[in-house]
């Protein structure tokens, strides 16, 4: 039966079929060949998989997240950042990674970051005498962070699958954002360096005063959706649901830049959006049940441990995985494939769930920047008008840069797993 | 012939109209639903029992039907890897070929989803008491969207003579 699963899904797959019609595809066939079960599990299944109340809380931080960067906030951030890194050599490079680091803390999800962000600074970047492909680089490899660093709609899609806690999940991602942001801070900082780009600004602190003050309502955001999680008042999906409050609020009665009248437009795209991913996860649900009654994790554990059963080996060979399905797969649907098969696996091992979810999300999110499949890479390449090859190219040591960092968490889980585990039980 | 299709592209463009309002205004009442179960919760301090089985009912809803607007957007992800690399003209054999795939796939599960609709509208839901066939109708109304929009695409090409 699961030779039937792969076989069909593969093939599906190559074909361009929709991912998710893959994966409804291939277990209807296998039920169909193979099974004792008869197709109405499908549907029950399917309907029965979307039945979770966490997963609430996906269209709710697309829609906070696309509420927040219509309205002038991007614009209130990037001068934050711009008060705070804007002196140091290559400025609007650390502007620009600085102001994905922020707006991580309010959108879910990487792309949204990319568009709101490029189309503000690549241009800004381009006429100060930035290179442009690595302008376009620098923008698509920071706005992965906006997976990473806390709210973020992967971490939600993985605690589903693996049922791990949404909240230490959300704090996991934190620290390891924050590295991953510095690391492209020092990258961009030597090759500024190297290539004179950039002009000299000073550091004004009565403007970072101001300029904060002005973006005190964006900035706020964060700490109320992982205040909430964090301190158990709130569950992910009211945190979610407060969030969105919040963003229109601020939107109608702070800033005064929402309209009425553009709500139709964000309410539909963000229930687009959320559609797509969790008509991916419904299809997988019927995929993971036919992997896990034909024991797939227990045959690939043996698999594995014949080679190594060390856990810090196995996930190093994990991260391998993730880097060649970054390559062909978007983030959130790599997830829905992978880790049905990866987390039982790891868990046979005796891999922690918290800490795989981070390496999971961590190295995912660099295959956003990755071609042949790169959505973060393309829309940059798009705002920016340069081609995939040449960004690429600026963009490898940034990509490195999050594999070393994947690596050090390997070597050293304190990093990202501490904070979650001393705060939340 | 023309005045036929006329009217089949005027109800046509009614319904994804339609379609786009009743997820919007679903969306919006999933806002107000979990809203009022917070506000409850934490300001008046009296949980209620039915707000989350309502709200994660809505929320299947709007996935289903999302899932229709996004099929008929083109908008479900999918590995874009074949077309970089095969020519043009085997790229839409393919494409017709996958066309056919998934109207198979659809009007399969519409036939098996009979079953589950007799079944399901027997049994109540544990605090709501609704007929569980309302969810799971939710599903099914997916698939009669997606293959009205297949419909669609059939008379586009004959229309248009290319995809």
């Amino acid at each position: 039966m699961s030779l039937i699963l792969f076989a069909t899904f593969f093939i599906l797959l190559l074909m361009e079929v929709p991912i998710a019609f893959c994966l409804f595809i291939a277990a209807t066939v296998a039920l169909l060949f193979g099974g004792s079960v008869p197709i109405t599990v499908v549907i029950q299944r399917a309907v029965t998989s979307a039945d979770t109340f966490i997963l609430l809380s996906i269209p709710f931080f697309m829609l906070a997240g696309n509420l927040m960067s219509t309205g002038g906030i991007s614009k209130k951030i990037m001068n934050v950042a711009t008060s705070m890194v804007g002196f140091i050599r290559g400025g609007l490079a650390h502007v620009n990674i600085v102001t994905s680091m922020l707006f991580a803390g309010i959108t879910g999800a990487a792309v949204a970051d990319t568009s709101a962000i490029g189309s503000m600074i690549i241009p800004a970047m381009k006429e100060e005498g930035y290179g442009k492909a690595f302008t376009v680089a620098v923008t698509a490899s920071s706005s992965v962070i906006g997976v990473i660093i806390p709210p973020s709609i992967p971490f939600v899609i993985y605690g589903v699958v693996a049922e791990v806690s949404i909240g230490k999940l959300f704090l996991g991602g934190l620290i390891p954002g924050i590295l991953i942001g510095l690391s492209q801070m020092v990258i961009s900082y030597v090759i500024s360096k190297n290539r004179n780009y950039g002009r000299k600004r000073s550091f004004n602190l009565s403007r970072l005063v101001v300029d904060f003050r002005d973006g005190i309502w964006a900035l706020f955001m964060p700490i109320i959706i992982l205040g909430g999680i964090v301190l158990g008042i709130v569950t992910p999906t009211e945190a979610s649901v407060l969030a969105t409050l919040y963003a229109l609020f601020v939107g109608f009665f702070i800033h005064r830049d929402l309209k009425m009248k553009d709500l139709p437009k964000i309410f539909l795209e963000s229930a687009q959006t959320t559609a797509v991913v969790m008509f991916m996860i419904v299809g997988a649900s019927l995929y993971g049940l036919i992997i896990t009654q034909e024991q797939i994790p227990l045959k690939l554990v043996k698999i594995i441990t014949s080679i190594s059963s060390d856990p810090k080996t196995v996930l190093f060979m994990f991260a391998l995985v993730y880097f060649g399905a970054g390559l062909f797969l978007d983030l959130g649907a790599a997830i829905i494939l992978i880790v049905p098969i990866l987390y039982p696996t790891a868990k046979l091992i005796g891999i922690d769930p918290l800490l795989l979810g981070i390496i999971t999300v961590v190295c995912l999110a660099a295959g956003l920047v990755t071609p042949p499949v790169g959505a973060c890479l393309f829309i940059a390449c798009e705002i920016g008008g340069c081609s995939i090859i040449e960004a690429t190219k600026e963009a490898i040591p940034f990509i490195i840069a999050i594999f070393v960092l994947a690596g050090l968490i390997i070597l050293i889980p304190d990093i990202a797993i501490a904070i979650p585990n001393a705060i939340i039980k | 012939m023309g005045q036929i299709l006329g009217i089949f592209k005027a109800i046509k463009r009614f319904i994804d109209v339609s379609l786009n309002i009743l997820v919007i205004a679903l969306l919006a009442l999933l806002l107000i639903i979990v809203t009022t179960q917070i506000l409850a919760r934490y300001i008046f301090n009296h949980p209620l029992s039915w707000s989350e089985e309502l709200a994660r009912y809505i929320f299947i809803w709007i996935v289903f039907l999302g899932v229709a607007i996004a099929f008929r957007n083109n908008r479900h992800l999918r590995m874009e890897l074949l077309s970089l690399i095969i020519p043009n003209v085997f790229r839409r054999i393919i494409g017709i070929l996958v066309f056919w795939i998934i109207n198979a796939f659809l009007v399969l599960l519409l036939i098996e989803s009979k079953f589950i609709i007799s079944i399901t509208f027997s049994q109540s839901s544990p605090t709501l008491n609704l007929p569980m066939g309302f969810i799971y109708l939710s599903f099914v109304v997916s698939i009669g969207f997606m293959l009205v929009e297949q419909i669609y695409r059939i008379f586009d090409y004959l229309q248009k003579g290319r995809l």
